[in-house]
């Protein structure tokens, strides 16, 4: 039996003790299993399949007697550019959060729950950075299979049938604003099935979050501050979702939404980290 | 702060209660260097709750800890650095193969070259028997084989501690045979600490033995020490003849603990307790042969098996309860 003297051995890492392999294999889980052509595919066929449909489709049939076609504050027709890019957020911003929230929730509860989680904690690893993996790895694995995929088809999908290119930095913003709204909903996600052990809940409150904001914002306005629904949806009939005023240059009222998206996201991992430091196996 | 004894594992009033239920009560625990130890008891006795506790998986109620001198709780990745570990029923990425496990597992402890590192996983791999397994995912496999995976990826880092959770529960006899025959190998690289309620393979390959019972230590010692510990030396004898002339005789003696006859056809068959192996070896022989009308047919010296001394501890009567 050879000895351990040909390795070097790894050192005391702190807080991230043993996130690069972690990191790996979270990877290996996202890039090495069919996972993300799948989720590309089922984002893709959602996002830009009902983009097409609006777009590409839906003008070409008369509209029925007595139903208006889609129109601006204003009461003027909507230019498909704008149509395209607002249906687009609306619906990937909704179908593609309880997709990430359904996501979310296995990545943590499965591990506890099969017995995977204990059987990495028993080699030389710390809690925190078993989380961290998780919501790097998944974050990039989000951002590719669910907004860049996506998001640069339904460029190409709005410049072919709308015949408009939308200025490059300024899309890519938007589509920066989704991703943080989609990481917003992970970590929610992530923190709270390490507070429990229910799956029930780590879907059941994202998703009554997502699909009950215009509740929220009806109820208590101020709330849309803190949550990052107005990123990719209008909160209110003369305000369009703030990603699409990035794009069409118009004013950003306030940037309180992204800010308190991006404090949730890291409130949410830091509970996550601290509720997992504590959970036994 | 490493310990300058000789002692791996030290224990002291370690304890844990779940909710209402104490699963483990003050335990003392000595595992020394180089041994084999072998951590005993019925389901639900605190052997799973142990390694837990020693692994960080779980917090002590009471009392603390120490491997390698690093305490349990305080440095706990620094003890995880020099263990290896089995659980009683080992869950892996079913995506990934028994190679990926190993890399994956093999990269937490060390960093060098690709191929070196590649050769330690292979040599792995060959000891436990899965090297035409290698590149197959996880999800197929066998329960024995998981077993076997289990035990890879426990020591492919050479521990200089290995845990083992009831490591041959759900192997064939073959694959029983094959694992203890392991660990004996490993014996002198490493320590070994396993929990079974296999009493075979304890009496087989352990040099020491915990017992412990209702999350209580019934008994730590030397397995040779346990089994020849007091009251626990047997003695056989055959004889053909009066029975009552040599009874009287026997039981007469102060070193004789407690006597057991059956009789049949005019033959007896006895089983004689003794507290004092050397006098019982000078003296018991004799004794038999001077009774008069008696004939020796047979004697010999046994010893309880360690079933019985376990039955004895743990008094039979709560397996299965938690």
């Amino acid at each position: 039996m050879a000895s351990n003297n040909e390795f070097q051995l790894i050192g005391n890492q702190g807080r991230l003790q043993g996130f690069t392999n972690l990191l790996g294999k979270e990877n290996h889980l996202w890039w090495r299993t069919s996972r993300w052509w799948l989720q590309t595919l089922i984002f893709l066929a959602i996002s830009n399949g009902i983009l097409f449909m609006v777009i590409g489709i839906a003008p070409k049939m008369e509209n029925p007697p007595g139903q208006a076609s889609n129109t601006q504050a204003d009461g003027s027709a909507q230019p498909l550019d704008i149509l395209g890019l607002t249906v687009f957020l609306k619906i990937a911003g909704i179908a593609t959060a309880i997709g990430v929230a359904v996501l979310a929730q296995d990545t943590l509860i499965g591990e506890k729950q099969s017995g995977t989680a204990a059987w990495v904690l028993s080699k030389p690893v710390s809690r925190s950075a078993l989380i961290l993996s998780k919501v790097i790895s998944n974050s990039l694995g989000i951002l590719i299979t669910m907004v860049i995929v996506p998001g640069a088809i339904a460029y190409l999908i709005i410049y072919f049938i709308a015949g408009n290119a939308f200025p490059i930095l300024p899309y890519a913003g938007a589509l920066g604003m989704f991703f943080v709204s989609l990481v917003f909903w992970l970590t929610l996600a992530i923190m709270l099935s390490s507070l429990s052990n229910t799956r029930g809940l780590a879907i059941g409150l994202p998703l009554f979050l997502i699909l009950g904001f215009i509740i929220f914002v009806e109820v208590a306005p101020w709330t849309a501050d803190f949550m990052p629904w107005s990123l990719t949806n209008a909160v209110s009939a003369t305000q369009p979702a703030m990603a699409v005023s990035l794009v069409l240059g118009q004013p950003i009222p306030t940037l309180m939404p992204l800010i308190g998206s991006l404090v949730g996201c890291l409130i949410f991992t830091m509970v996550a980290i601290w509720r997992f430091q504590k959970e036994e196996f | 702060m490493k310990n300058t004894t000789d002692l791996v594992i030290e224990t002291h009033g370690l304890s844990k209660a779940y909710k209402n239920v104490q699963a483990l009560k003050s335990l003392d625990l000595k595992v020394a260097k180089h041994s084999i130890f072998g951590f005993l008891g019925p389901n639900g006795a605190g052997k799973t709750t142990t390694i837990k506790l020693l692994l960080g998986l779980a917090r002590p109620s009471g009392g603390n800890g120490s491997i390698f001198g690093y305490d349990i709780q305080r440095q706990s990745v620094e003890i995880r650095q020099r263990v290896g570990y089995l659980a009683q029923d080992p869950r892996y990425y079913e995506s990934m193969t028994t190679r990926e496990t190993l890399r994956f597992t093999l990269g937490f402890f060390f960093k060098g070259p690709k191929n070196k590192m590649e050769e330690r996983i292979e040599e792995t791999i060959e000891l436990v028997g899965l090297a035409d397994k290698a590149d197959r995912p996880i999800r197929g496999f066998s329960g024995g084989e998981r077993q076997r995976l289990g035990i890879a990826q426990a020591q492919v880092n050479y521990p200089d501690l290995l845990i083992l959770d009831e490591p041959a529960a759900s192997l064939d006899p073959m694959g029983r045979h094959d694992v203890l025959e392991v660990m004996e190998r490993l014996r002198k690289y490493t320590t070994i600490f396993y929990s079974t309620h296999i009493l075979d393979d304890v009496q087989r390959v352990s040099d020491t033995v915990c017992i412990l019972n209702r999350g209580e230590l019934a008994a730590e010692a030397p397995i040779q020490e346990l089994l020849a510990s007091s009251g626990n030396v047997l003695f056989r004898l055959q004889t053909r003849g009066d029975i009552q002339q040599i009874r009287s005789l026997i039981t007469n003696q102060t070193w004789v603990t407690a006597v057991q006859v059956e009789q049949s056809d005019g033959r007896a068959d006895w089983q004689i307790n003794v507290s004092n192996l050397d006098i019982a070896e000078d003296q018991l022989l004799g004794l038999a042969m001077s009774a008069p009308g008696v004939k020796v047919t047979g004697f010999g010296q046994s010893k309880y098996d360690l079933e019985e001394v376990f039955m004895n501890l743990v008094g039979g009567n709560n397996h299965g309860k938690q």
